[in-house]
């Protein structure tokens, strides 16, 4: 934007901006300047970049005994812990199924050998042996995400929704070719974007569908072939 | 081996229980130190580092690794969390100057664990503010005062708290090589 005096009233919130503590209607004016004004956006970020760092200044301090105890029984009341090995590999799986989610979306401008060649490394990364997607529609035909499915050990299923999905729990199941109907671990969807995943017991071949439940009402499909 | 932040995170979004442990064995004194500072109680420090924890679990799904560093969005977490606690407690801010001594203290203490060099550069800048900026840029990154507030709080006029503090992060910003 060239107009300065518009930049220069927006610049002067952008402490406030960055701080998170701008009062609505200010907020409001600085994020539609924001909007058409690249270089005001560059300058707002290098701003809260100060205010995160200043975050990062306080000197680390141990909490009190049992403080670490006390969260994890509040985090994972029922969960399970994974073996070492297992949970390396899960996380690397799903950094690798993330970073491939932002290679799609870059993709839509950028060269196909780029993006065939990111996901050979993506498989090399998380030792795979195949990676396959589908899209999530609501029962009328609108796409609402994407679904990822991942064979390798272990293999795994993970979900990137749109905002648009209606928030609430789930039922989460997985249809096979050979009939059989999996129940995997349920979805909450919250405001402010979301994702699902889960791992599979079943090679990613024998998926003929997947279903988010409401009600006993599929909600949101995926079908694959 | 030790996985990244962003890993450690993914985990979590996928309800592994082991990944929250490891991620919070490795954020826990930073939660609970940055709680500290801001309500200055310990048990109400460690009420807000618990309820940070539980947001982060609950959240870690939503995480856009492009808008930040893990370290800064959990710490982010942490301050709402922590300036709400003092709110529903209807307590002003401690006076700054307690805050600012822990920002430019050197000391490690019995339970303080030895700071990362690389920030020093940002700490000498902040001991070099005149106070009345320092004071200003406190209130509000870490108390989530807005400028209104904190220059009523000083007893100056609004125009002069914007400035003081615009012109202090502009220090803090040349010191820490923040560039556009």
């Amino acid at each position: 934007m060239t107009d300065g005096l518009q930049c220069t009233e927006a610049r002067e919130l952008f402490p406030e901006l960055a701080a998170g503590v701008a009062a609505g209607d200010e907020r409001a004016r600085a994020l539609g300047h924001l909007s058409g004004c690249r270089e005001c956006r560059l300058e707002l970020a290098a701003t809260a970049e100060v205010v995160d760092e200043l975050l990062l200044l306080v000197p680390e301090h141990d909490p009190p005994a049992g403080f670490e105890s006390s969260v994890l029984a509040r985090l994972t009341p029922a969960a399970p812990r994974r073996r070492p090995r297992l949970r390396l590999l899960w996380a690397v799986s799903i950094v690798a199924v993330a970073a491939l989610t932002a290679s799609a979306v870059w993709s839509r401008t950028a060269d196909d050998r780029g993006l065939a060649s990111n996901y050979r490394h993506i498989l090399a990364v998380a030792h795979g042996q195949g990676l396959s997607t589908a899209p999530l529609r609501f029962a009328g035909g609108a796409e609402t995400g994407t679904v990822f499915v991942y064979q390798g050990s272990p293999s795994w299923i993970y979900v990137t929704f749109r905002p648009a999905v209606p928030q609430g729990d789930y039922d989460v199941r997985l249809l096979t070719r050979d009939g059989r109907r999996l129940a995997l671990r349920s979805f909450t969807a919250r405001p402010g974007g979301a994702a699902w995943g889960s791992t599979i017991q079943v090679p990613i071949q024998q998926i003929q569908k997947l279903e988010f439940v409401r009600s006993k009402v599929p909600i949101m499909t995926a079908s694959f072939g | 081996m030790n996985l990244s932040d962003d890993s450690l995170l993914a985990g979590m979004a996928m309800g592994d229980a082991a990944a929250a442990a490891d991620f919070v064995r490795r954020y826990q004194s930073r939660v609970y130190a940055l709680a500290l500072a801001i309500v200055r109680s310990s048990a109400v420090a460690e009420e807000v580092a618990q309820e940070a924890f539980l947001r982060i679990w609950r959240n870690a799904a939503a995480y856009d690794a492009r808008r930040g560093k893990v370290a800064t969005w959990v710490l982010a977490i942490t301050r709402n969390l922590a300036i709400d606690a003092l709110r529903l407690r209807g307590e002003q801010p401690i006076d700054p100057h307690v805050l600012m001594g822990t920002l430019l203290s050197r000391e490690e203490g019995e339970l303080r664990r030895p700071q990362p060099a690389d920030s020093e550069p940002l700490r000498s800048a902040l001991r070099a503010l005149p106070p009345e900026q320092g004071r200003l840029i406190v209130l509000s990154v870490f108390y989530g005062l807005t400028a209104k507030e904190a220059a009523d709080m000083e007893g100056i006029p609004l125009g002069t708290a914007k400035t003081r503090i615009r012109r202090g992060i502009a220090k803090l910003r040349e010191a820490l090589g923040v560039e556009r």
